[in-house]
């Protein structure tokens, strides 16, 4: 049977979808009117027809090698004009997710994010770790911080404690990406071998981070044009709290080290401070928006708690992220500290987790679209602008 | 009763723009001899009824030329009672509304008047000759045979036995149901049309069987039908006994078996796990979906179209096959949450309601629907069955592997078995005409239950592939088509298209020359024969077309109202211009049904017709005799149109072959025409439809144009 492609359908993966976001994915007829209206596909095997139809059949093998999934932004166009209310834009998310299920190591997080009683298991995790680093290191001083004046964070948990109880699970995580993301562009090899109309992998890079910075996708979108400011915000936000955070960790260990620098909590007026205070407020702005959009369209747009638990997450670190310095300046100790330890917790499961829950995009995303432009798949449509 | 003839000329509706009507009136009285001839405003007003009613009583008229609009108009206004004769001479449509008006100082044109007087004279010609029709007379049976008890058969009985008419039920086998009875589930009837329907054929059966009106002959099948509408003899083996009684109309509904799967050996039928979809019918009736070797059947493919559509097997689409496999995509899906139903189709075909049948299996996760091209069914060595599809939705060839594979056959009719289920004792054959595939012809469209045996209708699946759900509107109507036969036949009047005409063919038998003609070429098997091989009509089974007196080469059929020296007589009614007058004349012929509505339609558009042609309805153009070609060449018309429908495949003739018969006959006289000398391209046949109005100016002026290129008829004038 050379030549021929084996349909084998998948009963289970189709149910799943159903009930993790795609849950209008049957009603499908291929009239392709979504291919047509999508601004991001490329004219060659355009997207999302194709996936819709790989999907009613449960075509597991296709659909996780499928980059087009990760060229797809979401914009929504496709729903919004679908004559059958099959939800294509819908159907995509929810394939990318299945595929961060599918190539997450271990698989076993990425199943655990889907579920309510499995996030319970990811929360407490982080909870009981920080919760007994705090005991350990206040038992013997009768958690005198709480008391303490002024409000000093290093007082429950020194930043060395911090960095020690945080850098496992970066490690994990990282570990993980990489394991992950070397067998999605295995796939993605299989599905799209490279073509002589490809670039270079160092131009592809290039471009792709020029693509990601620029938002150049997300302004082409039409139903969810609001998604180019809030996104961006959002991104732009947590760069800004990514070096932050760096910025810090160097201060401090330049500080460990005798270097005569100033480490936390740093003044207003401290270059890092000032980064740090308009990044959260850029991410607040973006997570506030995100959320005030997927509230309003909830009735078109049906997100599985694994979209939620995500945005939930996102949202609920830059809020106690900024609620911390209010509560330590406006000298609420009991708020702050707890506030604080809600963060660590939020912090912790983002970054731990990051590869199996929907944080994972963006190692996804920017791997299928450098792997693109390497492939030459992109090719009308990045270059015929 | 001695006829008086009374002209009547409207002068309303425009007619009086573009006619003087005084002096038509005059010519009614001086060349034609009318010895009444009156003219009013507003004919078909009370006042203008009123004023020919009182001549009638008063002055004796029983024949009225009613010079106004279309026959198509008024039938009813115009109607002066069974005694009176009516005819229309259409002045309104073919001289008033097409032709020239009277200029801006009130002259009228010289031509249009001509065309007045002229029409005037030939339909004066025509109802001196016109004879008075009479109905026939015989002993009609209110009684209604229907063969075939399945459920097209038994909804026809029920509807016929509901109007109150009494019925015969043959059946062949022991039972009634046919082959619905053994389905699992019927596909819905009613809202929401989302799921099958629970088998309900056994109740109609009891209720058919419980109705007094009702008799059922089980075991049977009709050994002889002899007769005609209103008096079929009909003759029935009944288990070896023999039954006979008079049936007035005859529904067949004989219904139709599904294609036999062995054929298909290109989809596999060999490899145990291939079946048919009647196998898997009753595999799911036992609720046992499973393979031969007894496992479970979990991933189950559908080959939609098997055996249909292609020109190996059945060049037609099943109807059917469709929502049978949705259905019995349900049944897998019912029986089993974790098997698969996979179906490849060539096009998905639920119309109407059936829309939401099919949304309900698209929107189940577990059946699978893709487009394709089967091209290979193979067996592997587990026995699972691997097809080979093309042409999907994939966008690339796939290869599926399947537990189980159903092949959705499509519908032979029961025509195809090659035994009569009429037996007809009819010189042209014991069954229905067939159109195609063993179908029976009709005018496809707009008469669907028709066939081409007046009295016969045919019903259901036999007629044409189609479900249940339309076999049982189709049988309520062939039913009400049947009793309508019953009661027009009890009247003496013809049956459907010329419903309640009561002109029939007479023939002049001393004349015949037993050339068989009539008989071979009436499409409605009307003509027995006698000892000597001349014709026996049997009034009943006429539709009054006159395609026999068309054919006659010796011209010894008729009508009352329509006859070759009818024709002959309008032809040469008035003067024939010489040829110095620069007067072409041109003799159109033209069909009833199809071409006189496009003449109507140009009319109503004020569409201007070349004032050189005359023209002549005719009942079909199958009515085409060749005499009439000769008599108006030797009167001297310059050119003959004959206009009537398309021929062929697609057919529209409402008398199936008219039309191609005209064509066939006009073929012949090419001939002749060229021996007188003259050009054989001054008789012409067009096919037109209502659609071609606008088109119809042209059409005869570029027919005339190039009569002038040969020149006046020379027979002009002699």
């Amino acid at each position: 049977m050379t030549g021929r492609v084996a349909v084998n359908t998948d009963l289970n993966f189709v149910q799943g979808l159903m009930l993790h976001g795609a849950a209008d994915l049957k009603k499908c007829y291929q009239c392709s009117t979504c291919t047509v209206a999508c601004p991001l596909t490329p004219n060659d095997q355009p997207f999302p027809r194709k996936e819709m139809l790989w999907a009613q059949w449960g075509m597991k093998d296709k659909l996780f090698r499928d980059m087009d999934l990760w060229l797809c932004h979401n914009c929504n166009d496709c729903t919004d004009q679908c004559p059958r209310g099959a939800k294509p834009g819908e159907v995509m998310s929810a394939l990318r997710n299945q595929t961060i299920e599918h190539y997450s190591y271990p698989q076993a997080i990425s199943k655990a994010a889907k579920s309510a009683r499995g996030n319970v298991v990811l929360f407490l995790i982080p909870m009981v770790l920080i919760a007994l680093a705090i005991a350990m290191k206040n038992i013997e001083s009768g958690f005198a911080f709480l008391t303490a004046k002024p409000i000093v964070y290093a007082n429950m948990l020194p930043v060395n404690f911090i960095d020690i109880l945080f850098l496992p699970p970066v490690l994990f995580a990282v570990f993980n990406s990489y394991k992950a993301i070397s067998n999605f562009i295995g796939g993605l090899k299989e599905q799209y071998p490279p073509t002589d109309r490809g670039e270079n992998l160092l131009p592809a890079v290039k471009g792709t981070i020029q693509d990601v910075l620029s938002h150049i996708e997300f302004k082409k979108c039409g139903t969810n044009k609001s998604r180019n400011i809030s996104h961006r915000l959002m991104m732009y936000g947590f760069i800004g709290l990514f070096i932050t955070t760096n910025a810090v960790f160097v201060l401090h260990w330049l500080n460990e080290f005798g270097f005569d620098v100033q480490v936390t909590p740093l003044p207003f007026f401290h270059p890092v401070k000032i980064l740090g205070n308009v990044s959260a407020f850029a991410a607040f702005a973006g997570i506030y928006l995100i959320v005030r959009d997927r509230v309003k369209n909830s009735g078109t747009s049906i997100l599985s708690l694994f979209d939620w638990m995500f945005i939930g997450n996102m949202f609920f670190t830059v809020v106690t992220g900024i609620l911390c310095q209010v509560f330590r300046v406006g000298d609420h100790a009991n708020l702050a500290f707890l506030t604080y330890y809600i963060h660590l917790v939020m912090v912790f499961y983002l970054l731990a987790y990051a590869p199996q829950t929907k944080f994972g995009h963006i190692l996804y995303r920017p791997a299928a679209m450098i792997y693109s432009r390497y492939s030459g798949r992109n090719i009308d449509i990045f270059r015929n602008l | 009763m001695e006829s008086k003839i009374g002209v009547y000329i409207c002068s309303g509706c425009d007619i009086d723009q573009a006619l003087d009507v005084d002096e038509l009136v005059k010519v009614a009285g001086k060349e034609c001899k009318a010895p009444v001839s009156k003219t009013h405003p507003f004919l078909c007003s009370e006042e203008g009824v009123q004023l020919m009613k009182e001549d009638q009583k008063n002055e004796g008229v029983n024949r009225f030329m009613i010079a106004a609009c279309s026959q198509r108009y008024h039938e009813a206004t115009f109607d002066m009672g069974d005694d009176s004769l009516v005819v229309r001479a259409p002045i309104r449509e073919y001289v008033a509304w097409t032709q020239k008006t009277k200029d801006e100082n009130g002259e009228f044109d010289e031509d249009t008047q001509l065309a007045g007087e002229e029409y005037l004279q030939m339909y004066y010609a025509k109802i001196k000759k016109h004879g008075i029709p009479e109905a026939f007379e015989q002993d009609t049976s209110k009684n209604l045979l229907v063969i075939g008890g399945g459920v097209s058969g038994m909804t026809a009985a029920m509807e016929a036995a509901n109007a109150g008419y009494s019925v015969n039920l043959v059946e062949k086998e022991d039972h009634l149901g046919g082959f619905c009875l053994d389905e699992y589930k019927l596909i819905p009837a009613q809202a929401p049309f989302r799921d099958p329907q629970m088998n309900s054929v056994s109740e109609a059966v009891s209720a058919v069987a419980s109705n007094n009106l009702i008799t059922v002959h089980a075991s049977s099948f009709v050994v002889s039908i002899s007769g005609q509408p209103g008096e079929f003899q009909v003759k029935l083996n009944t288990d070896g006994g023999f039954k006979e009684f008079k049936s007035g109309a005859i529904i067949m509904a004989t219904g139709s078996h599904p294609y036999d799967a062995e054929k298909l050996t290109e989809l596999g039928i060999k490899y145990e796990n291939v079946i048919s979809s009647a196998e898997f019918e009753q595999m799911a009736k036992s609720g046992k979906i499973q393979r031969k070797d007894g496992k479970p059947a979990l991933n189950i493919g559908f080959i939609q179209c098997a055996g249909s559509r292609t020109p190996e097997h059945l060049p037609y689409c099943s109807g059917t096959c469709c929502m049978d496999s949705l259905k019995q995509a349900a049944y897998i899906r019912e029986q089993n949450p974790d098997a698969k139903a996979h179906i490849i189709y060539r096009d998905i075909r639920t119309p109407g309601l059936y829309e939401d049948f099919y949304r309900t299996r698209q929107d189940d996760p577990g059946v699978f629907l893709t487009q394709g091209d089967v091209v290979g069914v193979n067996e592997t060595e587990n026995k699972n069955i691997a097809i080979d599809v093309d042409n999907t939705l994939f966008g690339e060839p796939v290869t599926m592997e399947m537990d189980l594979v159903v092949l959705a056959v499509g519908q032979v009719p029961s025509t195809m078995k090659g035994e009569s289920a009429l037996n007809l004792q009819y010189r042209q054959g014991p069954d229905l005409p067939e159109l195609k595939y063993g179908y029976p012809d009709s005018h496809f469209i707009c008469f669907p239950y028709e066939t081409r045996r007046t009295g016969i209708y045919a019903v259901g699946s036999v007629r044409q592939p189609m479900d249940i759900n339309d076999a049982k509107l189709d049988a309520t109507g062939a039913a009400l088509k049947a009793i309508q036969a019953i009661e027009l036949t009890d009247q003496g009047k013809t049956v459907h298209p010329r419903v309640g005409d009561l002109t029939f063919p007479e023939f002049a038998l001393s004349r015949c020359t037993s050339c068989k003609r009539c008989t071979e070429e009436c499409p409605f098997g009307v003509l027995e024969e006698d000892d000597k091989g001349m014709p026996l009509p049997n009034p009943a089974r006429c539709r009054s077309c006159g395609i026999c007196m068309g054919s006659c080469p010796v011209q010894i059929i008729s009508f009352k109202d329509s006859s070759p020296n009818i024709f002959k007589e309008m032809m040469t009614s008035y003067e024939m211009p010489d040829e110095f007058d620069e007067k072409p004349r041109v003799l159109i012929f033209v069909c009833e049904n199809d071409a006189l509505p496009v003449f109507d339609m140009a009319a109503l558009e004020r569409l201007k017709i070349n004032t050189n042609v005359r023209i002549m309805p005719m009942r079909c153009l199958g009515g085409t005799n060749l005499i009439y070609v000769t008599d108006a060449l030797s009167f001297g018309y310059d050119g003959i149109m004959f206009m009537g429908c398309a021929f062929g495949d697609d057919y529209q003739c409402h008398f199936v072959n008219g039309s191609e018969l005209a064509n066939m006959r006009l073929s012949k006289v090419q001939e002749t025409i060229g021996r007188l000398n003259l050009e054989p391209e001054r008789v012409r046949q067009y096919a037109i439809s209502m659609n071609d109005y606008e088109k119809l100016p042209k059409i005869i002026d570029d027919f005339v144009e190039e009569l002038e290129d040969f020149g006046p008829n020379p027979f002009k004038g002699m």
